[in-house]
């Protein structure tokens, strides 16, 4: 594992979950996007090779311009699962919407749904399933 | 006989219509029907016109007289309408008296009508009688049908009329039905968003004091301080998520789809065992499916709270602390008991455990709502709750819930 991506207008959380994975896992590199629109711009540049393709997106639902979901639909539109495979896309979210937690198991693009903050236990669980899978 | 004929009560009594003129043609008396039609009768020539027997006949003594053989018409000339009289003059020779005997010749109703005479009027032996009375009753039922008729229109009318205030009603509930779901939808983003927003920095905060022992060497006070923190954020955090739930519950239609209780209760062990460190003994029984279809975010709720009151209230005395969960199916309904070997509750308190903001001890923390949220779930699930408790002994909490709902 190399890189992982962060899409999350709160810039405290970006940076609790960036602190978070370069204290367990300081060789990967870590990139994020507070803009959802500048986040879908790069995750898109970034597939064009398997050598810049994140292996990790961690993407938050409740933003402006343009929120998690909506990025994903427009991901959908020019890229399909096997595109972004092996790359695993995580919702980190504080939202209790039951409905946001549906579309997110819903969702083929999507591996997981977290409540924030992420959590050690849940971020080794997470990458450790990489290691092995 | 003439002195009977002359007596004026019998006269009147058999022909109310009947006058006596003496032999000047003067009126001697008249029969009291006669003067309610006219009651100003003074020159009996001026008072009627002889219709019939008609030509040759003069207003003398003698000459109607002559004509007793004869039906006479007499047309009062000053009642209304000209009202006709029909009978005969007997001469009472002896007292130079002229009698006429007769009664009204209806030709016309309307003229009859005019002259307001009523059945009372006549004679019992009138043919007429037989002949009022026939109409009367013919009006009367005329008018019962009249007047039933009227009852039936006025019911009629208050019957549209309340057909409308109840369309009127019911249009008005749908408009306000629509306006209803409008608002709980809004009402419902609005709760997500105030409790997205207010958990945010919460859960924010809750990640940093996590970061501060990973990042900084720290002494065991700051430990301390930091876990105290720690704590409290997930207090606030929990009642906020309370708050949802209890407005959640109170507010949305059940949404229905079937899962295993046995993977939700599993989930909530789960849950539980990574927030506790104290370890507690989970156990799980099934008998049956654990399937069932029913709202899974309040089932989820529902075994949170009170799988998650059976930890928070265990007995720290005791050596092994455990909770027990067993499922099982029966007459299309689920039942799940909790036990557990925790602090149990007092007699006293057992009336007061599910009302809102009601609180089982002052070391636990919480909100209060945790059983009043359960109970309204309940409700909302058609369910019911109950339960056993012995003070230092256990609880058991068994919740009897639909295997399924009919649409």
């Amino acid at each position: 594992m190399k890189k992982i991506l962060i899409i999350d207008d709160d810039e405290i959380f970006e940076f609790i979950t960036r602190e978070l994975i370069t204290e367990f896992y300081p060789e990967i590199e870590v990139v994020s996007h507070l803009s959802s629109t500048e986040g879908l711009q790069y995750l898109k540049e970034s597939l064009a090779s398997p050598s810049t393709k994140p292996d990790i997106l961690f993407l938050d639902i409740r933003m402006p311009e343009m929120d998690g979901f909506e990025l994903l639909e427009a991901l959908a539109q020019s890229y399909t699962i096997s595109d972004l495979s092996p790359m695993r896309i995580f919702m980190l979210t504080s939202s209790l919407d039951a409905n946001d937690n549906r579309k997110s198991v819903e969702n083929p693009f999507v591996s997981g749904f977290i409540s924030k903050p992420l959590e050690t236990e849940q971020l080794k669980e997470i990458f450790e399933h990489e290691k092995t899978a | 006989m003439t002195n009977q004929l002359s007596d004026p009560g019998l006269l009147d009594l058999l022909f109310p219509f009947h006058f006596i003129l003496d032999a000047k043609l003067g009126y001697v008396q008249t029969g009291q029907s006669l003067k309610k039609v006219c009651s100003s009768l003074k020159v009996f020539e001026e008072d009627f016109s002889l219709v019939r027997p008609g030509l040759g006949i003069e207003y003398t003594f003698e000459s109607i007289s002559s004509y007793s053989d004869q039906v006479f018409i007499l047309k009062l000339k000053k009642s209304v309408a000209g009202m006709l009289l029909k009978g005969q003059f007997v001469p009472l020779v002896d007292e130079k008296r002229l009698l006429f005997v007769g009664s009204p010749w209806i030709t016309n109703e309307e003229v009859f009508e005019q002259t307001g005479l009523k059945i009372r009027d006549f004679a019992l032996h009138d043919s007429l009688v037989d002949l009022l009375q026939h109409v009367k009753v013919q009006q009367m039922a005329v008018e019962d049908v009249n007047e039933m008729n009227q009852m039936l229109i006025r019911k009629n009318e208050e019957l549209v009329s309340l057909n409308r205030e109840m369309r009127e009603a019911r249009e008005d509930m749908e408009i306000k039905n629509v306006e209803l779901r409008k608002i709980n939808i809004e009402l419902d983003k609005f709760v997500y968003s105030i409790s997205h927003d207010l958990r945010s920095p919460l859960l924010s905060i809750k990640g940093i004091l996590q970061l501060i022992p990973l990042k900084e060497k720290l002494n065991t006070g700051t430990v301390k301080y930091l876990q105290m923190a720690e704590k409290s954020v997930n207090r606030l955090d929990q009642t906020i998520q309370e708050i949802l739930d209890y407005s959640r519950n109170a507010r949305l239609d059940l949404r229905l789809s079937t899962f295993s209780l046995v993977q939700m209760i599993e989930g909530v062990f789960a849950d539980l065992r990574f927030a506790n460190e104290l370890p507690v003994s989970f156990s799980l029984e099934i008998s049956g499916s654990s399937n069932i279809q029913s709202d899974k975010y309040r089932m989820d709720t529902l075994l949170k709270n009170i799988i998650g009151n059976a930890v928070k209230y265990r007995n720290p005395d005791v050596k092994v602390q455990w909770v027990k969960v067993t499922v099982s199916s029966q007459n299309n309904t689920h039942i799940i008991r909790v036990s557990d070997n925790g602090i149990g509750i007092s007699e006293k308190n057992m009336p007061k455990i599910f009302e809102m903001f009601y609180r089982g001890s002052s070391i636990v923390s919480g909100t209060g709502l945790g059983l009043y949220i359960c109970k309204e779930i309940i409700g909302r699930l058609e369910g019911t709750i109950e339960v056993e408790s012995t003070p230092g002994k256990g609880s058991t909490f068994t919740l009897v819930v639909p295997t399924a709902y009919q649409k």
